[in-house]
């Protein structure tokens, strides 16, 4: 896309630059590096970040990177996107996953969870900016579609009651569970998320870290023959995705689909099946 | 212990036979990863076309999120499309402010939020790009009016006036 420069995203399981905190270190690499060398931060019009990344691997962002973020921000006068599509409406166990760091953005995009299911997308602005925009600068045919409208509202109230609590307690639980799965399997490297975003990124072993590439995909599709639907994301990552209501007895039932799922694709894979420490 | 509900092999004859059809009409583009043919889901769970029976953890790409075909979500859609289906954004209804209203109230921007809506995530981000260029961008043809969303309806219509809204000249395109 022209006109866009790409920062990484903090990642510290597998850091890109120096240092214990891979958040500071992107910050400083936008500021000492990106602002110096490839785009003045003047001419800066936004930056657009997923508060948790999503496609990307299941990312969540050390403490302090979004904050640092706005704080650059507002240094340099440039407006701060936080893009919430796949992290927004409850599925993090909070509406919004950029409240776990209490971030407030100028602009907010989302879609996915907002219509369970209904496609519908929606860009929420700071007024003081969005009434900015002058009549016919920017429209659509279906935007605002009545049907859209009226399941988002739907599940907005079903989210803020009941589910967006659930997603919080629910997913504490799972993520204890997968977490016994990293002591048990070398090629469980690790367990992360928020509430029901979690990701879980397989290794050829824990100590080298390789992206197990393979085994992901063959992992996917033997948990579909253990009838558990799941999708991966990044290079290695099983991500886990379930409907916000979900409850203990559901967690209990998909990590013994999984479990078995992964003996197999291990064993398809020649890999040992063996604990990857005791414990 | 829920009993397996796997009934047929996979994918079962049903799945087999819609595969083989859709494989001279539709799109080889969509990356699908196993050959999971839907018939019908509740809550977490969904039920191939041979009668399967699958936890569902992706929720049709986290978007799901009350479960499939919740009483509630169904019964406002049937609501909605009783009255009507489409109108377009052209026009006003009560759906979409009293929705522009609640995200205004749960919006974690601190201040007083307003929403542009579109029908994916991908056109919603671009319609933040969009506006993110457009309050910070310096040259920008002028012949369209300036006049804001908040002009007050007893102007009604907007007057078209080729003034230049109020925009940082100091900035090009770049986000």
């Amino acid at each position: 896309m022209p006109g866009v420069t790409h920062a990484p995203y903090p990642n510290n399981y597998r850091p890109l630059f120096a240092g214990a905190d891979q958040g500071q270190a992107v910050l400083r690499y936008i500021e000492e590096v990106l602002f110096v060398h490839n785009v003045p931060a003047g001419e800066v019009a936004a930056i657009l970040v997923e508060p948790i990344q999503g496609e990307g691997g299941y990312l969540v962002p050390p403490d302090g990177f979004l904050s640092g973020l706005r704080e650059l921000c507002d240094r340099h006068g440039i407006l701060l996107i936080f893009d919430e599509v796949q992290s927004g409406i409850g599925r993090t166990g909070k509406m919004f996953a950029a409240q776990h760091w209490g971030v407030a953005p100028d602009i907010m995009t989302l879609a996915k969870g907002l219509g369970s299911g209904m496609p519908i997308g929606m860009m929420v602005a700071k007024r003081s900016i969005m009434q900015k925009w002058a009549r016919g600068a920017h429209g659509n045919t279906y935007g605002g579609n009545p049907l859209c409208c009226a399941a988002a509202l739907a599940t907005l109230d079903l989210v803020e009651r009941q589910y967006c609590a659930n997603a919080a307690k629910v997913g504490d639980y799972f993520m204890k569970k997968l977490r016994v799965l990293a002591q048990k399997y070398s090629v469980v490297g690790e367990i992360r998320g928020k509430g029901l975003m979690i990701g879980m990124e397989l290794v050829t072993d824990q100590a080298s870290r390789t992206p197990a590439k393979k085994l992901c995909d063959a992992l996917i599709t033997r948990a579909f023959h253990h009838r558990l639907i799941l999708l991966s994301c990044g290079q290695s990552t099983v991500r886990f995705m379930p409907p916000l209501l979900i409850g203990e007895a559901d967690v209990d039932e998909a990590v013994g689909l999984l479990e078995g799922a992964l003996k197999e694709a291990m064993a398809g894979e020649h890999l040992p099946v063996r604990g990857a420490a005791a414990g | 212990m829920k009993k397996t509900h796997i009934k047929t092999e996979l994918p079962g004859p049903k799945a087999r036979e819609l595969l083989a059809r859709d494989a001279l009409v539709d799109s080889p583009s969509y990356p699908r990863d196993y050959p999971f043919v839907m018939s019908h889901g509740k809550g977490a769970e969904v039920w191939d076309v041979d009668g399967n029976r699958f936890l569902d953890f992706a929720a049709g790409i986290a978007v799901c999120s009350t479960g499939h075909s919740h009483p509630a979500v169904v019964q406002a859609i049937k609501d909605a499309a009783d009255r009507f289906i489409h109108i377009s954004s052209d026009y006003w209804h009560e759906g979409q402010v009293r929705l522009a209203e609640r995200m205004n109230e749960l919006s974690p921007l601190g201040v007083p939020a307003m929403s542009f809506f579109a029908q994916s995530g991908t056109e919603s981000v671009e319609a933040a790009l969009k506006l993110a260029r457009y309050v910070t961008v310096a040259a920008v043809s002028s012949d369209f009016s300036a006049v804001s969303t908040a002009e007050p309806w007893d102007r009604w219509p907007l007057p078209r006036a080729n003034t230049r809204s109020r925009r940082d000249s100091s900035r090009r395109c770049r986000v």
